[in-house]
């Protein structure tokens, strides 16, 4: 099995399956332009948001793969607990699946966010946002 | 807010309902122009474009026929007991026990307004009572209007209010009379004539009611139609030149008539033009065609206004009432939201009203059967 190098924002390494590493339409982009050989370098993404998002992807490729005993309920429940971190996190998660392009991550915490607008009133959600902003300040 | 880029933010609010989304928008300007760009109106995920503002069990309530659900509080204070006094493209006018508001339901933007003085109203009871009929016209520009209310008593003025004044003022008012094949100015300022006029499909209507006529008239030339400039201040004068002659509908019983007096049948009028507003959303469900402010209210205000200007008529009276002219072509409200189901092709519950509407369903169709009795 081919392995890819990847290189977070910390310059932390991370060494995953090739097949893993192509669910990121950026990172494929990038091994077709510069190949296997060096590491790929993302300083947009932080070493925890990276290790998340490496996370997500193997569990959805293993629940995907045929002899998979993993229930739909599963799934969401996997699902529900990975975007039930703080706010800053999440917003990181959807920066990174936007940069990353990981289509599947990025609806699934775009989904997460409007939930949380959606009940809120204006006022908390402009709070929420601020808040945010200050924790990554 | 410069946290998540615009294209990300754009993503989030798309995923928003029109509700939450209109909501959204007065977070911050940002999102506010993400909200109101064209682009966003235009995206696929439209819903709820439709509410009907109608009573359940005597409350007050705004329906949304697409998904079944009402809006949670829609009015100023939910416990009070509101009266629909006007609507246009998503603006009501509304009273409450004590108070005057205008406002959209679907944004949940209120806006208290100054009681009407008596010395204007000319009425010796109360100021609320002495409110027989009003209406609430948009302006070209947004955020624009001017309500009109006219008095019970019918002497000398109606007022109006404008919200760049914040005040409520006179307004000339004028009543008709059909002399032969015209229309003149009444001499008396006779209850049962007077004119209301509106743009419908790029042309200026005109709706007369007289004493024993309701008539629909049209501009001759109508091409280049003007900006509604304040044109309750003109007087109409429907010279056939001008005007044509659309639709002239008998009011057949008279007892029947003077039963339900001019209120009834005004809002005969607002009638027509709500149905129709209501076929305009109901068939191409797009933002498109959608008022700026989302939530177009089609407000069955016949049916409130009919059992207000009644002595509220009781449930089981409207009920006969629109029993009776079943055969004339008239709906009741459950099938007339079924007819728009089928437009919708959504599912849509056996609606939760308690209340009959005469609601008919098309100009040609109804304008034709518009009898009462």
């Amino acid at each position: 099995m081919v392995k890819v190098t990847l290189k977070s924002a910390e310059g932390d390494v991370f060494e995953v399956d090739e097949e893993l590493a192509l669910e990121s339409l950026m990172v494929k982009n990038m091994i077709e332009d510069v190949g296997l050989d060096s590491a790929i370098s993302l300083p947009n993404v932080s070493s925890t948001i990276l290790a998340k998002v490496i996370e997500y992807i193997k569990f959805h490729m293993d629940a995907q793969k045929d002899g998979s005993k993993k229930t739909s309920e599963e799934i969401k429940a996997f699902d529900d607990d990975f975007v039930n971190v703080g706010i800053p996190t999440l917003f990181e998660m959807v920066l990174a699946s936007n940069y990353l392009n990981v289509k599947s991550l990025l609806s699934l915490t775009c989904n997460t966010v409007a939930n949380m607008i959606k009940t809120k009133p204006p006022a908390e959600v402009k709070e929420m946002f601020t808040s945010a902003k200050q924790a990554k300040a | 807010m410069t946290l998540l880029p615009v294209r990300i933010l754009w993503q989030i609010l798309s995923r928003l309902d029109n509700r939450s989304a209109v909501r959204a928008s007065r977070v911050c300007k940002a999102w506010r122009e993400i909200v109101q760009s064209p682009d966003f109106k235009s995206r696929a995920t439209m819903d709820s474009g439709v509410w009907i503002l109608t009573y359940v069990n005597d409350a007050l309530k705004a329906w949304c026929p697409l998904s079944g659900s009402f809006l949670d509080d829609p009015f100023p204070d939910f416990k009070d007991h509101y009266q629909v006094l006007g609507t246009n493209q998503g603006m009501v006018f509304l009273r409450s026990r004590t108070k005057l508001y205008v406002g959209n339901p679907v944004l949940m933007q209120w806006e208290e307004l100054p009681a009407i003085d008596k010395m204007l109203f000319n009425t010796d009871s109360q100021m609320n009572d002495g409110i027989l009929s009003s209406r609430i016209e948009l302006c070209s520009e947004r955020e624009r209007y001017v309500i009109i209310v006219i008095n019970k008593c019918f002497r000398d003025n109606a007022v109006m209010y404008t919200p760049d004044l914040r005040r409520w003022r006179t307004c000339p008012f004028y009543c008709f009379q059909t002399v032969g094949h015209e229309w003149r100015i009444s001499e008396q300022k006779e209850i049962r004539s007077y004119p209301r006029d509106f743009y419908y499909e790029g042309r200026r209507m005109l709706e007369v009611i007289a004493k024993k006529e309701f008539s629909i008239w049209e501009e001759r030339d109508a091409s280049t139609p003007k900006a509604s400039d304040l044109s309750f201040k003109r007087i109409f004068y429907p010279d056939p030149n001008e005007w044509k002659l659309l639709t002239k509908v008998a009011v057949a019983k008279r007892e029947e008539y003077e039963k339900h007096t001019i209120g009834s049948l005004r809002h005969f009028a607002c009638h027509y033009h709500n149905s129709a507003l209501a076929l305009f959303v109901a068939m191409p469900i797009s933002t498109q065609n959608c008022p700026p402010n989302y939530g177009c209210i089609v407000n069955l205000l016949a049916c409130s206004s009919y059992l207000s200007y009644t002595e509220r008529m009781s449930l089981v009276g409207v009920h006969q009432v629109v029993e009776r002219n079943q055969d004339m072509g008239n709906m009741s409200l459950v099938s007339y939201l079924r007819r728009l189901k089928v437009y919708i092709d959504d599912a849509l519950d056996e609606p939760p009203i308690d209340k009959i509407v005469i609601a008919p369903h098309g100009k040609s169709a109804w304008l034709s059967r518009l009898i009462l009795a």
